[in-house]
């Protein structure tokens, strides 16, 4: 394996990590604050590549889709916390795993209805669309790069905003002790409102960005949910520099396990997730709400 | 479970068991076919019922054992002729049972969202098993080219004909909805709730909640294998997506809409999703939309069931104390 080869697998793994992380990290924040578990969180993936797909289709621009999917991932989140979430406060797990099972057919046979079942491409922007050459035969697109990119500013600011502003530390409080929050005059269910719809916004945001490296199609969500729930057990429920940990870890165990034993890629993630659970039955990175 | 609970829950049974052995009497054709399908998803219901119930473990994988026993008995079909029904069967169940060891085995030591989690991957790793890697006809799926035999003595019984299939669904789910409702009310279900309601004071009573959960997942993974048996015997095929977690999930939805703490619960749940579905389905190709504000409107307005709903109606007006 040449030095360049390794490199570009490299890359391809880390690419893959920040995308994963992006959904991984709303999931998270749902998981850890509200307590709840929303297997949609695939589907949404999915709506977001559909929206990249159609406003380039519809506008031709690209850059009209980061906003556009931003904006509607904001509101289907709002949406659902008001309307369906908060209706499940203090029921248990099992209704809010159906309740998000039913919405990930509603999402899925809406895909169908408007777009068929036909995969799509998304162009990769003009200015994007370059390659840089590495090797007589290798090369790697710029676009990668640029996904990485926006997956190293997300990471900074929301690391930033759970750290340092006051908002963060509402959400922390609220992970902490929702009771004691609302004492303290926090409102908590404003809190909700937003974390539902910021990590259904990064989840769609990760799905537009994501749209230009492969194709759209059906169901494209399914992996990227049981992945980044991987992802999240291997970094503990609720912490988000875990879920760091556990992308990076699955970005390289997919990248590197699909080259060498093709057959047996998806199994190797698995694996590597039950081997953790034994040792670290809480996950690698032990903290709530960080 | 209150005491009105419990008598609607065995009235219920009761109906559903004389309903269900007059079907190879009264329907024909299609319908008996529909109908061996929707008792043996009931089976399947009732098994994952008694360990999302009594033992309180939301289990989103169990549709892995259901699958790993199908393929079990794809796998020892032999393409010339029907296989032996009572050693391919013992297998599947036995194979079922001790993934179902090992998955519980892991998962139970976590609680709530965890175990959720990991039921999740394991289901995946089983898809990914039969999907990716060459055992098992990978994606395609694989043939069950004859409907296993019974042999019984000096004679081979043959459950080619539909009426004759249904009438050994209808044995096998009655004995796996019997064991559960005799399970559930057994003193191993009085420690499994004690368990699910208090762990330290299980604990001090000299039973470990592990241990009597871990059972109990066991029982209903085997009892999930024998249903998953039954499916591939009907349909003679079997495919990775039967293990997914899709298609545990479907069968949580069974649980939740009927009542997870009775058993007549998600076998009425089964009965009325499939039927649903059949009715849809005829309806329109976009069938799943309905599926869908189904289970958001059974999860959102009768998160307890329907059976635990039904009894509540016939609740006398309580008078308040004190």
């Amino acid at each position: 394996m040449s030095t360049f080869f390794f490199f570009v697998q490299l890359l391809n793994a880390i690419q893959y990590a920040l995308i994963l992380y992006l959904v991984a990290s709303g999931l998270t924040l749902l998981l850890g604050i509200m307590g709840v578990i929303n297997l949609a969180h695939g589907a949404f993936y999915m709506v977001g590549a559909y929206i990249a797909f159609a406003v380039v289709q519809q506008f031709g621009n690209f850059w009209l889709t980061l906003p556009a999917g931003i904006l509607i991932g904001l509101a289907l989140g709002a949406l659902i916390e008001k309307f369906l979430l908060s209706r499940l406060e203090g029921a248990d797990h099992l209704s809010q795993v159906l309740l998000s099972f039913g919405l990930i057919l509603l999402i899925n046979e809406g895909q169908r209805l408007i777009f068929g079942n036909d995969p799509h491409g998304v162009e990769v922007p003009k200015i994007l669309a370059a390659s840089i050459p590495l090797s007589n035969t290798l090369s790697y697109p710029v676009y990668r790069l640029f996904v990485c990119a926006v997956g190293i500013v997300f990471i900074i600011a929301i690391g930033l905003i759970m750290a340092k502003s006051r908002i963060g530390m509402m959400l922390r409080a609220s992970a902490e002790n929702r009771d004691m929050a609302r004492a303290m005059g926090i409102d908590v269910k404003f809190v909700y409102l937003g974390v539902t719809a910021v990590g259904i916004a990064c989840t769609v945001l990760a799905g537009v960005i994501a749209a230009p490296l492969a194709s759209v199609y059906p169901g494209m969500g399914d992996q990227v949910l049981i992945q980044s729930f991987v992802v999240i057990v291997l970094g503990g429920i609720g912490s988000l520099s875990g879920a760091l940990v556990g992308s990076l870890l699955l970005g390289l165990v997919d990248a590197f396990g699909k080259q060498f034993f093709p057959n047996y890629a998806a199994f190797l993630v698995y694996a590597a997730m039950i081997a953790v659970l034994i040792v670290r039955p809480q996950g690698l990175v032990r903290s709530r709400g960080t | 479970m209150n005491a009105r609970l419990e008598k609607f829950d065995g009235a219920f049974l009761l109906l559903l068991a004389v309903a269900a052995a007059f079907v190879p009497f009264v329907l024909s054709g299609y319908e008996i076919k529909l109908a061996t399908t929707i008792t043996i998803q009931a089976g399947l219901a009732v098994a994952l019922g008694f360990v999302v119930g009594p033992a309180g473990l939301t289990s989103v994988g169990h549709a892995a054992f259901y699958g790993v026993a199908a393929y079990i008995l794809a796998m020892m079909s032999p393409k010339s002729g029907p296989a032996d029904m009572l050693l391919t069967a013992a297998i599947a169940i036995f194979g079922a049972a001790a993934f179902a060891l090992v998955v519980g085995a892991v998962s139970i030591r976590s609680r709530g969202m965890y175990f959720i989690l990991m039921t999740i991957a394991f289901g995946q790793l089983g898809y990914h098993l039969f999907n990716d890697t060459g055992i098992g006809g990978k994606s395609d799926g694989s043939y069950v080219q004859f409907r296993p035999e019974l042999h019984l003595f000096w004679t081979d019984v043959s459950f080619d004909k539909a009426p004759r299939f249904y009438m050994l669904v209808y044995v096998v789910v009655f004995l796996v909805v019997g064991a559960c409702w005799w399970l559930r009310r057994s003193a191993f279900g009085s420690v499994l709730l004690a368990a699910r309601d208090n762990e330290a004071r299980t604990r001090a009573f000299g039973f470990s909640p592990y241990v009597v959960r871990l059972i109990a997942f066991v029982i209903s993974g085997g009892m999930a294998g024998a249903m998953g048996y039954l499916t591939a015997a009907q349909h003679g095929f079997v495919a990775p997506q039967m293990l997914a977690w899709h298609a545990s999930a479907f069968a949580l939805v069974m649980v939740l809409i009927g009542g997870k703490d009775t058993t007549s619960g998600p076998a009425i749940g089964a009965i009325l999703l499939l039927l649903a579905e059949e009715i849809l389905q005829r309806w329109t190709e976009h069938w799943l939309v309905g599926v869908g504000l189904i289970i958001v409107v059974a999860v959102i307005a009768a998160p307890r069931g329907l059976v635990p709903f039904v009894a509540g109606l016939f609740a006398p007006k309580q008078a308040h104390h004190g």
